[in-house]
């Protein structure tokens, strides 16, 4: 298997082969991070995009090749970054028909439908179905995981998401293979503790 | 030790399905940076770091270069467009939906006619408000008259106006849960094909563009009707998310496009006045002398004629609605045409049927179940529907069709989403309107479960055709 850094020359000097297997690599880690930003597998597929589109033709910059996973990471967290600022606009433009429909009404402008006509119904409907999606096992193992610290975070997905999981998280996170070890086993223990909680009350 | 060790066990079993997902190649996704990647310039600074004092000036000269030449080709390069997916969530979360533009008609009175441009708007207030024009077109002794009408809802009545808002011949009650099941229809039907056409529409991401002074992200997709193609243009603003405007033509076989839809104006969450959603002199508080004759008639809580239907060579597909159960389900209240009698009872009314997920890649295959096994052709029957791969739903419409011996009917049937409680009562109020007496209740938690044990069997999966 081709090292990173291998792999990052060949693609700045126009290999599409080579390019193609750092997006194949490292595509399912950049979607794990940027589903933590995002919470919707959609939006954080048409980020990945983005920070391939983005990375792919600047590899020629990047000054230590072999750390071009740290160095996609981070484009992923910028991005990531990106869209709660996005995301936060949404929620104003969107803000009188989610939540508290009258203190919304208070910061909406005047073209914006006030509270006449926006129902209660509304609003119960969102608890009602994010209570429905809590009991979601998928959506409690994706908020887990999205509760742990960001190092944490990282560590679970390099742990399952990539071939040389020491390696990689050597080369992101600076730590030795025990020192990852000893940080997967801290994130696990949090995983078990808010899983199999939750589990056992279920 | 053992507990740890077990306690690893179980927590990889409830890890890997959440990986599983996020590794699943995005073949589409790849080729689309790969393509990218070949318009876009590289950059290489390798050759500038040789001398500092070279450097400084080449890189200005050549970053400068360099972004703008990004730029530009980053413009133009096409990229694939996730998130013109999330338009119909949006609209769902939005109280009032305003369409505005114009619809270009055909004249089939004689050949080389120009279209007739007609205006186009579909107003939506929730809970239970509509708008909006049906165009008719009839042609006459070589003459092609047009009329224009409109379709409003005001969450108690259901009417068919004239431009000027007299009433025409339609005009019924409505209970209030059927007013918001029709509004709904329009929302998260009429309202997505107007502005994305249906799903199966590919778009792609071609560059950026402004639209009335906003900022958007300009997509591209073409789908065929069947009769021709389409090509359609959306502008999405990139501070919310929504379409502001939509240029939709027919391309025909020489190239040339010929307008079929614009929507000028796209907004939501404006005021729309309840007046908008009545005939003239309808009252909201008075009855009306139509509401008069009806008197002593209560709207049935839902009314169960048929929303979509097709026929062909003697042999009929009916659909009354298609509910989301859940993100990986849909209920589909449907009838057809007496089967040849089988020995193997429901099955039989399977036969000759299809059912997909229509998608921009293709036909998706679903499994099916029946929650109320059709009796007679004249009764509706109950039936499950989970995609076969076990992922969620997308844009959510169900494919119906029916092999007749000679043609083929087939509907696009659009799951409407509801929040739980609503959907608890729609599936009250149509127990008692579309199945017998003494059909057995089946709550929402039933149906759910009902779905989570199709997804998980290993059935086999309906045919696509």
């Amino acid at each position: 298997m081709a090292s990173d850094g291998e792999l990052a020359k060949r693609a700045a000097a126009g290999e599409r082969e080579a390019a193609g297997e750092i997006y194949d690599r490292y595509a399912p880690l950049v979607r794990a991070m940027l589903l933590d930003a995002t919470g919707s597998l959609p939006e954080a597929n048409d980020l990945v995009q983005e920070v391939f589109l983005r990375a792919l033709p600047r590899l020629g910059q990047l000054r230590q090749p072999e750390r071009l996973c740290a160095w996609l990471i981070g484009i992923a967290r910028r991005q990531g970054t990106d869209y709660r600022r996005q995301a936060g606009r949404r929620r104003r433009w969107f803000a009188p028909l989610v939540g508290d429909v009258a203190a919304a009404a208070d910061t909406a402008s005047n073209d914006t439908v006030s509270s006449d006509t926006a129902s209660s119904d509304t609003a119960s409907s969102d608890t009602a179905s994010s209570d429905t999606a809590l009991n979601d096992t998928v959506d409690l193992v994706r908020q887990a995981i999205g509760e742990l610290p960001e190092r944490e975070r990282i560590a679970v997905h390099i742990h399952y998401l990539c071939g040389e999981p020491a390696e990689v998280a050597r080369k992101t996170l600076g730590l030795s293979a025990s020192g990852f070890y000893k940080l997967l086993e801290r994130a696990r223990s949090r995983l078990r503790v808010r899983l199999f909680k939750v589990e056992q009350r279920r | 030790m053992m507990t740890h060790e077990s306690d690893d066990r179980q927590l990889d079993q409830l890890l890997r399905p959440h990986y599983e997902a996020l590794r699943q190649p995005n073949p589409l996704q790849r080729q689309v940076v790969l393509e990218g990647l070949d318009q876009t310039p590289r950059s290489d600074v390798s050759a500038a770091r040789r001398s500092p004092a070279v450097r400084l000036g080449w890189i200005s000269a050549v970053a400068v270069i360099s972004l703008m030449a990004a730029a530009w080709l980053l413009r133009l390069a096409p990229s694939d467009a996730y998130g013109i997916e999330a338009v119909p969530q949006r609209f769902h979360d939005v109280q009032t939906i305003s369409l505005r533009g114009w619809q270009w008609i055909r004249d089939s009175s004689g050949p080389n006619k120009p279209p007739f441009r007609v205006p186009f708007e579909m107003l939506v207030k929730r809970p239970a408000m509509f708008r909006h024009t049906a165009t008719g077109v009839s042609v006459e002794k070589g003459r092609t008259e047009i009329r224009h009408r409109l379709h409003l809802c005001d969450g108690k009545h259901e009417s068919v106006v004239d431009e000027n808002g007299k009433p025409l011949g339609f005009f019924r009650s409505l209970s209030l849960l059927d007013a918001r099941l029709k509004t709904e229809e329009i929302a998260q039907t009429a309202v997505v094909l107007a502005v994305l056409g249906p799903p199966e529409a590919a778009y792609r991401k071609i560059g950026k563009d402004n639209a009335d002074g906003r900022a958007c992200d300009l997509y591209e997709g073409r789908f065929s009707t069947g009769s021709h193609t389409t090509v359609a243009q959306v502008w999405i603003e990139r501070a919310s998310g929504l379409p502001v405007r939509v240029v939709r033509d027919e391309l025909a076989a020489d190239g040339k496009l010929t307008g079929e839809l614009e929507l000028t104006e796209i907004s939501v969450n404006t005021l729309l006045a309840d007046d908008l959603f009545r005939g003239k002199g309808q009252d909201a508080e008075k009855p009306s002398s139509r509401d008069k004759l009806q008197q002593g008639k209560e709207p049935a809580l839902l009314d169960a004629t048929p929303t979509s239907s097709g026929s062909s060579d003697g042999s009929k597909l009916e659909a009354w609605q298609t509910l989301r159960i859940s993100d990986s389900a849909v209920l589909v209240v449907w009838r057809r045409s007496a089967p040849t009698p089988r020995a193997d009872g429901a099955d039989a009314w399977l036969s000759d049927i299809a059912l997909s997920l229509p998608e921009p890649t293709g036909m998706r295959p679903v499994r099916h179940a029946w929650l109320s096994p059709p009796t007679s052709a004249e009764r509706w029957s109950w039936s499950l529907v989970v995609p076969a791969d076990g992922k969620p739903l997308g844009r959510g419409e169900v494919n119906l069709t029916l092999k007749g011996r000679r043609g083929v009917t087939s509907l696009g049937l659009a799951a409407l989403r509801f929040n739980d409680e609503e959907l608890r009562q729609l599936l009250a109020a149509a127990r008692l309107s579309t199945l017998r007496d003494d059909a057995p209740e089946m709550s929402l938690a039933d149906l759910r479960a009902q779905a989570r044990k199709l997804l998980e069997s290993k059935g086999s999966k309906m045919p696509t055709f």
